[in-house]
């Protein structure tokens, strides 16, 4: 009988250092970032002030809005990323030579690190860089510009490197995605003579609909609350607050302005934008596994 | 055998992936020619490759900038993470797959949740208790960190494996008089080869590269990552892109054989989180 009672909690033991683990890395520091998000701190002191760090967050804070308003415009790359992998990856599944070869070589940009690449693209994007070099070239020296030393360009510079990191993960997606689709449905398309452009609109397309639709609400997410080094390391936010977002403000509110409270609060904003992501992503996922 | 003219079909795609192909390298290799010129040689020949190749930056970088200690605190810092969040994935995965308990289902899909919560959301609390113990700048500390973060997906990976080891070969083990931890061992580790190398790969990767976490559990020189190092160095000596580029490569390089050695495995990763259960 003793042993049968051990027993019954012996999986609690198990379980238990993790448990520990999470709740100091995740459950403490959201209560304690929401009970912060109610003081304003001076001279080490906490006043209570209620929900006031929230409203001047939302309703007046300039830079707070400019950095929701960059993640906003960054979202670009989303729909960007989504045609482009589709592309590549329709391209990558058709039976041809040397797809092992390509396949490694355009996963480079997914495993260097940000700061390895801001430090390159740093250079490339210059006034005299390769880029601008290309640009006037290609009959496009118009468009040649310091990218990242202007206000008005620096987030473009941002939006082409976080689209040349992450594509390669989309592809990999959808390339997976394709070859679960049923080859069935391709031999019965084939029988009926259709053509390669038609079983692209009218097969591969509708098929990966729900991989789609992952992709999409994940990238969404990783533009709010995912590209905080991209943003450190190239433009620090700027030039000025140009490209600001809002890890970087939560950031720079606690380390460099040193108001927790805001910082907190911003925290808690953004942890309850993500949480609305999550539980549409788990229920897209949800989508995907009663389909196959 | 395909027809002459399925074959020429073919070629515009190779050229679309062939250009597509030189866009992801190019950055690298301007990594590699830059790494290895002189400090004149830039100004007059930027994208080809050196006239004379030096090891000089990489020399001086190692000795007169610290990187050589870098190199080995990136290290030791990714090896003691994964081994701790390996350990203590195991056990959980093993207990959430295998056995029975209240709360399991809740606790699971609550650690699963996880995931996706942005690091941002929650490291400056972090940073605030670890400070007030004392374990900025120290291994163990930024390693719990890093493996606590690894965890959610670790245990989501792991569980599912377990889940699909079939119950019949445990039940003949335990019949043969293993107990749950020789049953862990000697039957489930040995099977879980491939996905518990999946998880190194894709978790090495993931420290490696980190900067955010790095950059602030980590203040004295002598104990920055690569990363944090070359960012620094980046900036400091902004006028000096040979030396920059040697940091550069050598950062990239021991992720670059990872990914070489482990492909099959990273991507097999990749995907777990998204299309499978």
């Amino acid at each position: 009988m003793k042993k049968n009672y051990f027993k019954n909690y012996t999986p609690y033991f198990y379980i238990l250092p993790s448990i520990i683990l999470l709740v100091c890395l995740y459950i403490y520091p959201l209560i304690h970032n929401l009970t912060k998000s109610f003081y304003r701190f001076s001279g080490g002191k906490g006043i209570f002030i209620g929900i006031e760090n929230y409203k001047y967050l939302i309703l007046k804070d300039p830079i707070t809005h400019s950095a929701v308003l960059h993640n906003i415009e960054i979202l670009i790359v989303v729909p960007i990323l989504l045609i482009l992998s589709i592309f590549f990856a329709v391209l990558l599944s058709e039976k041809i030579r040397f797809v092992k070869v390509y396949q490694t070589l355009l996963f480079i940009p997914f495993i260097i690190s940000i700061v390895v690449v801001g430090l390159v693209f740093g250079r490339l994007l210059r006034l005299d860089g390769i880029i601008n070099f290309l640009l006037g070239k290609t009959g496009l020296g118009v468009l040649a510009r310091d990218w990242i030393g202007r206000p008005r360009y620096a987030i473009f510079a941002l939006m082409l490197v976080i689209v040349w990191k992450e594509l390669p993960f989309g592809i990999v997606l959808f390339m997976a995605g394709i070859s679960n689709i049923n080859q069935e449905i391709y031999e019965a398309a084939k029988i009926d003579g259709v053509s390669w452009w038609q079983n692209l609109i009218h097969i591969t397309i509708p098929q990966l609909k729900s991989v789609m639709n992952f992709y999409v609400v994940y990238n969404v997410m990783v533009v709010f609350a995912w590209i905080f080094t991209y943003v450190f390391v190239m433009t620090n936010g700027g030039p000025g607050n140009s490209t600001t977002v809002l890890e970087l403000q939560i950031y720079n509110l606690a380390f460099r302005k040193n108001m927790m409270g805001l910082s907190s609060a911003l925290a808690i904003l953004l942890f309850i934008m993500v949480f609305i992501f999550i539980y549409m992503q788990f229920r897209l996922r949800k989508g995907i596994m009663e389909e196959s | 055998m395909l027809s002459l003219k399925a074959k020429l079909s073919k070629i515009p795609i190779h050229i679309i992936l062939i250009i597509y192909s030189i866009i992801s390298i190019f950055p690298f290799y301007y990594v590699i020619v830059t790494a290895f010129k002189t400090k004149e040689e830039i100004y007059k020949n930027i994208y080809a490759p050196p006239a004379k190749w030096t090891f000089a930056n990489v020399i001086t970088l190692y000795t007169e900038y610290g990187f050589l200690r870098s190199t080995i605190n990136s290290i030791i810092i990714t090896v003691l993470s994964i081994l701790i969040t390996l350990i203590v994935a195991v056990f959980a995965a093993y207990a959430y797959s295998k056995m029975e308990f209240r709360a399991k289902r809740f606790l699971l899909s609550l650690t699963v949740a996880l995931t996706g919560v942005p690091i941002m959301v929650v490291i400056i609390p972090v940073y605030v208790l670890m400070s007030r113990i004392n374990m900025l700048d120290s291994y163990v500390g930024i390693s719990f960190i890093y493996a606590t973060f690894m965890l959610p997906f670790s245990i989501f990976l792991l569980s599912s494996f377990f889940r699909s080891i079939p119950e019949d070969l445990l039940n003949a083990a335990s019949i043969d008089g293993c107990n749950r931890f020789q049953l862990l061992y000697k039957i489930i580790l040995p099977l879980s080869k491939p996905v518990i190398t999946t998880l190194i790969v894709v978790n090495s990767l993931w420290v490696w590269n980190d900067l955010l976490i790095a950059l602030m559990f980590i203040r004295k020189s002598e104990m920055l990552t690569v990363n944090v190092a070359l960012n620094s160095i980046g900036g400091r000596y902004a006028n000096n892109p040979v030396l920059i580029q040697a940091g550069a490569l050598f950062v990239a390089i021991p992720m670059i054989l990872v990914f070489i050695f482990g492909q099959k495995y990273f991507v097999k990763g990749l995907l777990a989180g998204a299309l499978k259960e």
